[in-house]
C-alpha cells in the first residue's frame, strides 16, 4: 500500500466530510470540489453547474460515447421547525434518519451554532418510556440558550444542522465520520481528475464527472444529471450499508467491509446493466483490484433515476462497504476507499474490453 | 471562569468508570494542587483530601461528591474487531447507537457503538436491547481483553451562556466546584476540618462515601449531586433551572434543620440558591452517608445537568462557581 | 476430596435452616482451625492466627428449596420456593424435607410452572396424615446426588455451594507456614440475597475477602459469556451484584501466574454472590472471587468438572499463604 498516497487521501477526506452539507444546502461542498478541479484542470475540460447546484466537469471528446460518473454531494441533516420558549429547537430530519441514532449526539448549526440533541432523562423515563425508541418529534437540540429571544439571536427557523464533524481512522485503517455517505465518493472522483490531470491519459469515452444535489431527499438531483448530460453509460459511486453487524448475522449480511470495492449487479432502485457491470468486474480482475458482489437486492440511489433519465442510460454502482450510514459515525474501509478510487480510474483509462 | 473551565475539562477526560476510579488518584491529587493538609485513600476507591481548620480540634465538615461515571465493561472480545460490552450504571440504550466509544486496553482503542437499521430488528416499537448493542473497533481488537473498561468518548463542547457539553459531568461538574471551593479557602475563617471526599461506586449503588463517612464520623455532611435541569418535556417538580445557580434539596432524608438553616444564612448573605424537592428519597450519596456509623446530618446541593448519564451532558459553568461560593459559606458557618 | 464433597452434598441445608449442614462443616474444620465459633445469624467463622494480613475466605452453606407454608385438606403441602429455583427442571421430581420425609413437587401448570402452581405430595391421604411426617415452615429441598460422568466430570446437586465450602476446607488442611491472619467463613442465607455474609464480614473485619462459589457458563448457547466448564477456575471481575476491587484481581491473576494455575475470566451482567455484602460491610473492603464453572445452575442436575475444583483449591492455598 502507497502510504504517502493513504495519507494524503485521509487527510483529503476528512476535509471534505467535515464541510456542511446536507440536501438543499451543497454549496459549501461544491465550491470545495470547484477549487479543488481548478487547481488542476485536465486539458479539454469545461466545469458547468445546473439549476440545482450540481456541478458537472466535461473532459471533451467529440463522437466518443459519454460516460458520467457521480457521486452525491449531500449528507443527511436537520432543519429547525420551531423555537420554543425556553429557547430549545425543535427539529425535523433531511433525509432518513433513524431516530435510534440521534439523542445525546452534538449537531453544528449553518452558522457554526453548536448543540447536543436531548430528549428525557432516564431517570425520569416512565417504566414504558424506558423501552419505547424517542421519536423525532420529541426531541429537541439544545445550544444553551436561555430563552427564545436568546435563542433567535443565533439560530431561525428554517436553519439547517448537521452531525458534528468528528473523523477519526479506527484499527486496520477503518475510517468513521459524518457525511462518509456520500463524500468518499466524491474525493474518489476528484482524485481520477487529479490523476487524469497528472498523466495526460486519454480516455474511450467523452467523460462527465457529475457531483449532485438532493440524493438524500429523493434522487431528485440526477434527473438534472441525466437531463443535462444525457449520458450513454453511467457509473454511480455510493455507500452501501452491509450489515455485517453481530446484531444481523451473516446470513443477511449484504456484504463486508475491507473485502473490496461493492459492485451491484442489482439494487431495490434498478437493475443495473449487465455488460457494464461485467466489464466494472473484468476491470478489476485485470488489475488485481480487490471487489465483492453485493448480496442483496435492497436500497437505493441516484442510479435509478439516471438509468430512467432524459433517454435513459445503461448505469453500474460501485459502492464502498459502510456500517452505521445516515448516523454521526458511519465507518468505511480505508482499502475499499482506495479500491473504488483504483477501480474508477482503471475503467475510465482501459484502452480495450 | 477560565479556571473553572479548564479544571472541569481536565476532570472529565478521566475515565472513572464505577469501580476504577483509584487509576487515576495521582492525576486527581495533582489537580487539586497544594492546599491540603492531607490527601489519602481507602480502600474501596475513595479519596479524600483535608483541609485542617486554625482552631484546635474543630469539628469535622465533610463534603461529598462522586468521582465515578456510568460505562461499560468488556464482557467477550470477538475475532472480527467487535466486542460485547455490560453495562455499568443506569445506561440509557436510546443514546448508544453509532455513539463514538473509548475502550481503554493495552492501548487506548476508539471503538463505534453499533446500530442496527431499524428495518431488520424484530420489534419497530421497542429499544434495542444493550446486549445487541456491540461496539466496533475497526479491524481488529486485539489490544483489548475481558474486563477492560469503555467509556463514551471523551469530549468539551463550548455551547452559548458559558455551558459546557461533555461525558461524566454527573458528578464531575461538583468535583469540579469541590475542588475550585477548597482552592479559595481562608484558613482564618474556617470553623471545621474540612473533608473533601471524591467517592467511589455511587452509580452501581454502593456508595463509597458510605465508609469514609463511617471511617471520618463527620459531625455534618454536605453531599453534592447533579440534578435534571428543566426543560420542554420535564416537570418543573423534577428539575431545576440551568444557569440561576445551586440548588439545595428539601427531603426527608436530609437534615431538615441544617437544610433551613444553610438556605437562611446564604440569602442572608445574598447567595441564591433554588430549591428542589425530592420527598422522600433523592438518588444520591446522601442515603448512604446519612446512616453511617450512628448517622450523619447530611444535606443535599448540586447543579443542574441536563441530558443525565448520556455522552453529551450539559452543565453551566456559572452554576459550578455558585456552587463553589456556596460551599466556602458553607464552611465558614456555624451550623451546630 | 470426592467423598468430602459427597458428604457436604447430602446434608441438608436450606437458606435459614442451616443448622444440619453446620454441624457438618464444623465436624470437618474443628481438627485444622485454631478457633471455631458461630456468630448470630448462624456463619460458622474458622480462624487460623496469624500475625499478618487479614484474609477471609468465604462460602455459602445454604442451598435453595423449598418451606412448607400450608398443608391443604387432601394431604398435599403448599410450598413456597426459597432462592432462585428453576421449576422447569424442578416439577415432577424427587423432594426431601430436613426430617427425611420424601415426596415429588408436582403442579397443575401446562407449561413452566410459576410458583404459586406448584405442591409437593408426601403421599398422604389427608391433612392429619400429612401432619405427622411434615409441619408448616420445615424446609425442602430436591433430593440430593452426586454421579461421575466422563473423565473428570459430576452431575448432581447441590454443588452449588458445596463445592465452595468443601474447596475452603481443603484450603484450611492444606496452608502451610504463613503470616497472613485466615479466616474461613461458611454463611448463611445467600441464596435469599448474600444476606449472611455481611455481619459475619463486619465482625471479621477483613483486609481482603474472597468468595467461593459457583458460576453460570456458556457451553450450552449464548455467546457472551466467557467461561466453560473443565478450563480452570475463574477470577471475578463482576457480576450484576458487584464489582470486585480491580487491585485484587490483578494480584489474584498473577498469583495464579505464579503458580501455573489455568484460569478463566469471570464478566457476567447476572447473577451476584456474597462478594457483593462483603464488599461493604463496616468500612468496606478488597473483595474478589472465584468461581467453579457449573452447568444447568439451581436445577436438579448441575454439572462441574473436578479439574475446576482442584485448581481452584490451589489457587485459594497459594492466595492464603502468599497475598
Amino acid at each position: 500500500m502507497n502510504e504517502e498516497r493513504k495519507k494524503q487521501l485521509l487527510c483529503e477526506l476528512d476535509k471534505i466530510c467535515s464541510i456542511l452539507g446536507p440536501s438543499g444546502f451543497e454549496w459549501r461542498v461544491r465550491d470545495y470540489i470547484r477549487a479543488e478541479i481548478e487547481k488542476n484542470m485536465p486539458s479539454g475540460a469545461e466545469l458547468f453547474t445546473d439549476k440545482l447546484g450540481g456541478l458537472y466537469l466535461k473532459i471533451k471528446n467529440e463522437g466518443a460515447p459519454k460516460l458520467m460518473l457521480s457521486a452525491h454531494m449531500d449528507e443527511v441533516g436537520f432543519m429547525v421547525t420551531e423555537i420554543t420558549e425556553r429557547g430549545e429547537l425543535k427539529f425535523g430530519s433531511v433525509g432518513g434518519i433513524n431516530p435510534l441514532v440521534l439523542c445525546s449526539k452534538r449537531v453544528v448549526s449553518e452558522n457554526g451554532i453548536k448543540g447536543v440533541i436531548t430528549s428525557k432523562p432516564i431517570h425520569l423515563q416512565t417504566k414504558d418510556e424506558r423501552s419505547e425508541r424517542t421519536e423525532i418529534r420529541k426531541m429537541r437540540i439544545s445550544i444553551g440558550a436561555r430563552s427564545r429571544q436568546e435563542a433567535e439571536k443565533y439560530v431561525s427557523v428554517g436553519d439547517y444542522f448537521t452531525f458534528e464533524h468528528d473523523f477519526r481512522v479506527l484499527s486496520g485503517g477503518r475510517i468513521a465520520s459524518k457525511a462518509l455517505d456520500d463524500r468518499h465518493g466524491c474525493l474518489a472522483l476528484l482524485n481520477a481528475i487529479r490523476e487524469l490531470a497528472k498523466s495526460g491519459k486519454k480516455s474511450r469515452y467523452e467523460l462527465y464527472f457529475a457531483f449532485t444535489c438532493r440524493e438524500e431527499i429523493g434522487v431528485s438531483g440526477a434527473w438534472c444529471a441525466s437531463e443535462l448530460v444525457k449520458p450513454d453509460y453511467a457509473i454511480v459511486i455510493e455507500s452501501k450499508a452491509v450489515l455485517d453487524l453481530p446484531s444481523v448475522g451473516e446470513a443477511r449480511a449484504v456484504g463486508a467491509l475491507g473485502e473490496g470495492a461493492l459492485i451491484s449487479y442489482a439494487d431495490g432502485g434498478a437493475i443495473m446493466d449487465r455488460e457494464l457491470t461485467d466489464r466494472l468486474v473484468s476491470v478489476c480482475e485485470k488489475n488485481k483490484i480487490k471487489y465483492q458482489i453485493n448480496r442483496a437486492i435492497s436500497g437505493g440511489n441516484d442510479s435509478s433515476n439516471i438509468q430512467r433519465g432524459a433517454h435513459g442510460a445503461r448505469v453500474a454502482l460501485i459502492s464502498a462497504p459502510s456500517r452505521y450510514i445516515h448516523s454521526s459515525t458511519g465507518i468505511i474501509d480505508y482499502k475499499d476507499f482506495e479500491a473504488i478510487c483504483d477501480a474508477i480510474y482503471s475503467f475510465i483509462t482501459a484502452k480495450e474490453d | 471562569m477560565e479556571k473553572i473551565r479548564e479544571l472541569l475539562k481536565k476532570i472529565c477526560f478521566l475515565p472513572t468508570v464505577s469501580s476504577r476510579e483509584l487509576d487515576y488518584k495521582s492525576e486527581l491529587f495533582a489537580l487539586a494542587g497544594d492546599c491540603f493538609d492531607e490527601m489519602y485513600e481507602d480502600s474501596f476507591g475513595d479519596l479524600v483530601l483535608v483541609v485542617k481548620s486554625k482552631k484546635p480540634s474543630a469539628p469535622r465538615l465533610m463534603i461529598d461528591a462522586h468521582f465515578d461515571v456510568v460505562g461499560f465493561m468488556v464482557s467477550k472480545v470477538h475475532e472480527d474487531g467487535f466486542l460485547s460490552i455490560s453495562p455499568i450504571g443506569g445506561v440509557d440504550a436510546r443514546v448508544l447507537g453509532a455513539s463514538g466509544a473509548m475502550v481503554y486496553g493495552k492501548e487506548r482503542v476508539e471503538g463505534v457503538f453499533t446500530s442496527t437499521p431499524p428495518h431488520l430488528l424484530k420489534d419497530s416499537k421497542s429499544l434495542p436491547k444493550i446486549e445487541d448493542i456491540y461496539i466496533d473497533c475497526g479491524e481488529d481488537a486485539s489490544l483489548v481483553e475481558v474486563g477492560d473498561i469503555v467509556t463514551y468518548k471523551p469530549h468539551f463542547t463550548e455551547l452559548l451562556n458559558n455551558r459546557v457539553s461533555a461525558t461524566g459531568l454527573d458528578d464531575k461538574a461538583c468535583v469540579c466546584a469541590m475542588l475550585d471551593m477548597a482552592m479559595h479557602i481562608d484558613k482564618e475563617r474556617l470553623n471545621y476540618d474540612v473533608y473533601i471526599v471524591i467517592s467511589a461506586q455511587e452509580e452501581t449503588g454502593k456508595g463509597g462515601a458510605r465508609f469514609i463517612a463511617y471511617d471520618i464520623k463527620p459531625d455534618i455532611a454536605i453531599v453534592t449531586d447533579a440534578f435534571f435541569a428543566r426543560g420542554e418535556d420535564i416537570e418543573n417538580c423534577d428539575s431545576i433551572e440551568m444557569g440561576e445557580g445551586a440548588y439545595i434539596d428539601a427531603s426527608a432524608v436530609t437534615d431538615v434543620f441544617l437544610t433551613r438553616g444553610i438556605i437562611k444564612a446564604l440569602s442572608a448573605r445574598e447567595i441564591k440558591l433554588q430549591v428542589a424537592c425530592e420527598p422522600s428519597r433523592t438518588h444520591t450519596n446522601n442515603e448512604a452517608i446519612s446512616i453511617a456509623g450512628a448517622g450523619v446530618r447530611t444535606a443535599l446541593l448540586g447543579v443542574a445537568v441536563e441530558g443525565m448519564h448520556t455522552p453529551s451532558e450539559i452543565v453551566s459553568l456559572e452554576d459550578i462557581k455558585s456552587l463553589s461560593g456556596a460551599l466556602l459559606e458553607i464552611a465558614y458557618g456555624e451550623w451546630l | 476430596m470426592i467423598n468430602l464433597l459427597k458428604r457436604l452434598m447430602l446434608t441438608h441445608g436450606v437458606s435459614g435452616r442451616e443448622n444440619l449442614i453446620r454441624e457438618a462443616i464444623r465436624k470437618e474444620v474443628e481438627p485444622y482451625a485454631d478457633e471455631v465459633t458461630i456468630d448470630a445469624m448462624g456463619n460458622l467463622i474458622a480462624h487460623k492466627k496469624g500475625s499478618g494480613k487479614r484474609v477471609m475466605f468465604g462460602a455459602h452453606m445454604d442451598e435453595i428449596g423449598y418451606f412448607a407454608t400450608h398443608i391443604r385438606s387432601n394431604g398435599l403441602i403448599s410450598v413456597a420456593p426459597i432462592g432462585g429455583i428453576n421449576l422447569i427442571s424442578g416439577a415432577f421430581t424427587g423432594v426431601v424435607s430436613e426430617n427425611g420425609a420424601v415426596g415429588v413437587l408436582g403442579t397443575v401448570a401446562k407449561g413452566a410452572p410459576d410458583a404459586d402452581e406448584v405442591f409437593i405430595d408426601i403421599g398422604a391421604t389427608d391433612k392429619r396424615q400429612a401432619e405427622k411426617r411434615v409441619k408448616v415452615g420445615d424446609s425442602f429441598v430436591h433430593t440430593p446426588s452426586i454421579t461421575h460422568l466422563m473423565g473428570t466430570r459430576y452431575v448432581g446437586r447441590p454443588f452449588d455451594d458445596r463445592v465452595g465450602c468443601a474447596i475452603l476446607i481443603e484450603v484450611l488442611k492444606n496452608v502451610k507456614s504463613t503470616e497472613n491472619d485466615l479466616y474461613f467463613v461458611f454463611t448463611v442465607q445467600e441464596e435469599v440475597g448474600c444476606r449472611g455474609a455481611r455481619p459475619v464480614t463486619y465482625s471479621v473485619e477483613p483486609d481482603i475477602a474472597i468468595a467461593l462459589d459457583v458460576t453460570r457458563t456458556d457451553d450450552k448457547g449464548g455467546d457472551t459469556l466467557n467461561v466453560s466448564i473443565g478450563k480452570g477456575p475463574t477470577i471475578k471481575i463482576k457480576d450484576a451484584s458487584v464489582i470486585c476491587s480491580h487491585e485484587l484481581v490483578l494480584k489474584m491473576r498473577e498469583l495464579a501466574r505464579e503458580g501455573k494455575i489455568k484460569y478463566q475470566d469471570e464478566m457476567l451482567s447476572r447473577g451476584g454472590t456474597d462478594t457483593s455484602s462483603m464488599q461493604i460491610a463496616k468500612r468496606g473492603c478488597r473483595a474478589g472471587a472465584i468461581s467453579i464453572p457449573c452447568g444447568y445452575i439451581h436445577t436438579g442436575i448441575e454439572m462441574i468438572d473436578m479439574k475446576d475444583v482442584r485448581g481452584a483449591v490451589r489457587l485459594a492455598t497459594l492466595i492464603a499463604e502468599r497475598i
